[in-house]
């Protein structure tokens, strides 16, 4: 029960002494921060899932050992009823550089590519285009969303079959392989559709694993960008014909010993169909040709980063708890510098026949008030910075040239927040909770307070 | 004769200060009737206001026994010993003790408040308020109502404490030198106000004081020194002392 004047006195307090409003806006600043950063955080990770998810198939065999054949392979996956189609993919490593139309290699002065012994390292990625648009989202790569592009490839239906051009002083107009990589690359090298690009690499020899490598240098024209939003992805790799690639690694088509060789599958299944159940369905599936294979979740292709992203934000977390601290701790030296200045109070309050607890009460509801209307005051502008910060951004920028997050840097349309409600309760319950309990331990202290000294206390 | 209002037998109050234990009261018996208006008399040092202190249930006797209408209360827990303290006894300091925040009918209105809910005090506030003005109104302060006790003289501040003593109808006041800090015309005033105060309303009063003249307005004088009681006396027999 609360006795009448310990809300009264709490109250009388509150609006007769400004120090509390430090209380208040300490732990409002606190709990505002913990909202609008983790928020941005979220909405930040939420978007990186996304593009993660968007350049990623919705599983992914790898691991292979030996050389294996697609068709082997895919005609085991396709046993399962709720695989709805699979894609071949090879993934090698290789360089390449453009070629001008004399066949010379050119070098850009742009971003770090200013040394002639520069070179654009990738993982090239071996696809066939019919299947691999079945699987993944290759055909919204290829499409450039919200991107003005004369990069976009002509055909979706042939994307990797480029313009012919007249190479190394060549009136004759020749028909290379073609090969995509990423609206990034494409732009900061100055590529365009039909640029020569001269892909060299590296192979073990047949049966000689111990030998010097054989270098592999084959040309290609490009076809076109893609871009999956991933920038990780699209940063890394290039992707050609699967055909071209098991050529450039000595599997010839018409060769019969040589095989259909993938390094990994692609594999989209049935809507609705738990990814992780039947990444363990399909590994048992293949557990006697392919033992030591992994089937991979879209989130576990990419767990490191996506872990390492996730570990951030807990550290932010922990970073802004620190900030709840010291905010709480303001608490306390205001509540027990209100006990010190009231300590008279506090016995005249006994003379008139208030009772410990309610003393305690008293300064504990002191507290209580402050923490309350700080997390009030600390979740609403939370809350709407949050739903704001765009507006705040884009007038920041506009006005002053500033910004608080540049959206360029991520290659972000808009700060992407996402404001999730078991979050912000945590931040509430735990703020009151660090709060109150800052709050008690002055009100504590007063309740122990000897009347007879208190009102002796000058 | 009735039961004493208030009675304290070989009361004994000791302080340590560092190693040493000082003995402050040294087995005090006093007796007060109801309606009866004492005065505790002694120089500095004696040991008034601490046996006013225990007497009020502020600060407990290190032996002998506190009683209240003839119950024990000296080991009442504390939550107890605060509400009797609320609903029996009304304290008036030398220094008025007033709660500078708030005005003069809200200090008065607050000794309403300390032993009821928050509730119950909000169902009642209407007929609560309404007596803490005619209280004041009663000190004669119905025009200082809004006025917080810095803005009020030394003699009002203490009309209000004697106001907020009587808010919880208590059937004592324990008043420790009311008139200490006054000068003697508002001194006689106050002085004035408790004895009407004590005839109209029947309220017992212990007036703790080393004024002499006051003392013998009183119904009886109880003398202190060193922490002993050396004597009562009845003001109209002056000279025929009964020496405990």
């Amino acid at each position: 029960m609360v006795q009448a004047f310990s809300a009264y006195m709490a109250q009388r307090y509150l609006v007769t002494r400004w120090v509390n409003l430090f209380g208040v806006f300490g732990i409002g600043v606190a709990v505002w921060a913990l909202i609008v950063v983790i928020s941005v955080f979220s909405g930040f990770i939420g978007e990186i899932r996304n593009n993660f998810k968007h350049a990623s198939p919705e599983l992914m065999l790898t691991s292979l050992v030996g050389e294996p054949s697609f068709e082997e392979l895919a005609e085991l996956l396709r046993r399962d009823p709720e695989v709805a189609s699979v894609a071949p993919r090879l993934r090698h490593y290789g360089v390449y550089f453009p070629r001008n139309r004399w066949g010379d290699r050119i070098v850009h002065t742009s971003g770090l590519t200013t040394s002639p012994l520069s070179f654009d390292y990738v993982e090239l990625i071996g696809i066939d285009p019919k299947l691999e648009a079945e699987t993944t989202g290759l055909n919204k790569w290829l499409s450039l969303e919200n991107r003005d592009s004369g990069l976009r490839v002509k055909d979706l239906s042939d994307p990797l079959n480029p313009p012919a051009s007249n190479p190394a002083g060549s009136r004759q107009l020749r028909k290379d392989p073609g090969i995509l990589v990423s609206i990034y690359r494409a732009r900061s090298s100055r590529l365009h559709q039909g640029q020569q690009l001269q892909v060299v690499s590296a192979r073990m020899r047949e049966g000689d694993l111990e030998g010097e490598p054989l270098r592999i240098r084959k040309i290609f024209a490009m076809s076109g960008s893609f871009e999956t939003k991933s920038r990780l992805f699209d940063e890394t790799k290039a992707i050609l014909h699967i055909e071209e690639l098991r050529e450039m690694l000595g599997h010839y088509p018409m060769d019969f010993n040589s095989v259909d060789l993938v390094s990994d599958i692609a594999i989209r299944m049935q809507a609705g169909t738990d990814l992780g159940t039947a990444a363990e369905r399909l590994r048992l599936l293949l557990s006697e040709s392919q033992p030591r294979c992994r089937v991979l979740t879209w989130e576990e292709q990419n767990a490191e980063f996506l872990a390492a992203v996730d570990q951030e934000r807990g550290m932010m977390k922990l970073v802004l708890f620190a900030v709840m601290l010291i905010a709480a701790f303001l608490i306390y030296a205001t509540q027990h510098l209100m006990v010190m200045q009231k300590i008279k109070d506090i016995g005249i309050l006994c003379s008139m026949g208030a009772s410990s607890r309610g003393v305690l009460m008293t300064f504990f509801l002191m507290g209580g008030i402050v923490a309350i209307s700080g997390c009030l005051l600390g979740t609403l502008s939370g809350c709407l910075s949050a739903y704001y910060l765009n507006d705040v951004n884009d007038w920041l920028f506009a006005n002053f040239g500033y910004q608080l997050f540049p959206t360029n840097l991520y290659d972000l349309e808009a700060i992407p927040y996402e404001l999730e409600v078991p979050w912000i309760l945590q931040v509430i319950a735990g703020a009151l909770t660090i709060s109150l309990l800052a709050g008690l331990l002055p009100a504590r202290r007063a309740a122990r307070m000897e009347p007879v000294r208190a009102l002796a206390y000058e | 004769m009735s039961q004493p209002i208030l009675q304290a037998e070989s009361v004994i109050k000791n302080f340590r200060l560092g190693k040493e234990e000082i003995s402050v009261l040294k087995g005090v018996d006093l007796s007060l009737q109801s309606g009866e208006m004492l005065a505790l008399l002694g120089t500095s040092g004696a040991g008034k206001s601490t046996l006013l202190h225990v007497l009020g249930l502020l600060d407990p006797p290190s032996k002998g026994r506190i009683l209240y209408e003839g119950q024990e209360v000296q080991n009442l827990p504390a939550q107890q010993r605060a509400r009797l303290r609320h609903q029996k006894i009304g304290f008036v300091f030398q220094f008025y003790h007033l709660i500078p925040e708030l005005s003069a009918l809200q200090n008065v209105k607050l000794g309403s408040m300390m032993d009821i809910s928050l509730g119950a005090w909000w169902k009642r506030r209407g007929e609560l308020d309404a007596r803490a003005r005619e209280l004041l109104q009663l000190v004669g302060l119905e025009h200082r109502l809004r006025h917080r006790p810095a803005e009020l003289s030394g003699g009002e501040r203490q009309r209000v404490a004697i106001a907020r003593a009587l808010i919880a109808n208590p059937k004592l006041i324990l008043a420790d030198e009311p008139t200490g800090n006054l000068d003697s015309h508002t001194a006689d005033d106050v002085l004035e106000l408790l004895f009407r105060i004590n005839q109209e309303r029947g309220i017992s009063f212990l007036l703790v004081t080393h004024n002499e003249e006051l003392a013998a307005r009183c119904h009886r004088i109880v003398r202190l020194k060193d922490g002993v009681v050396i004597g009562e006396e009845l003001p109209a027999q002056t000279g025929a002392s009964q020496e405990s």
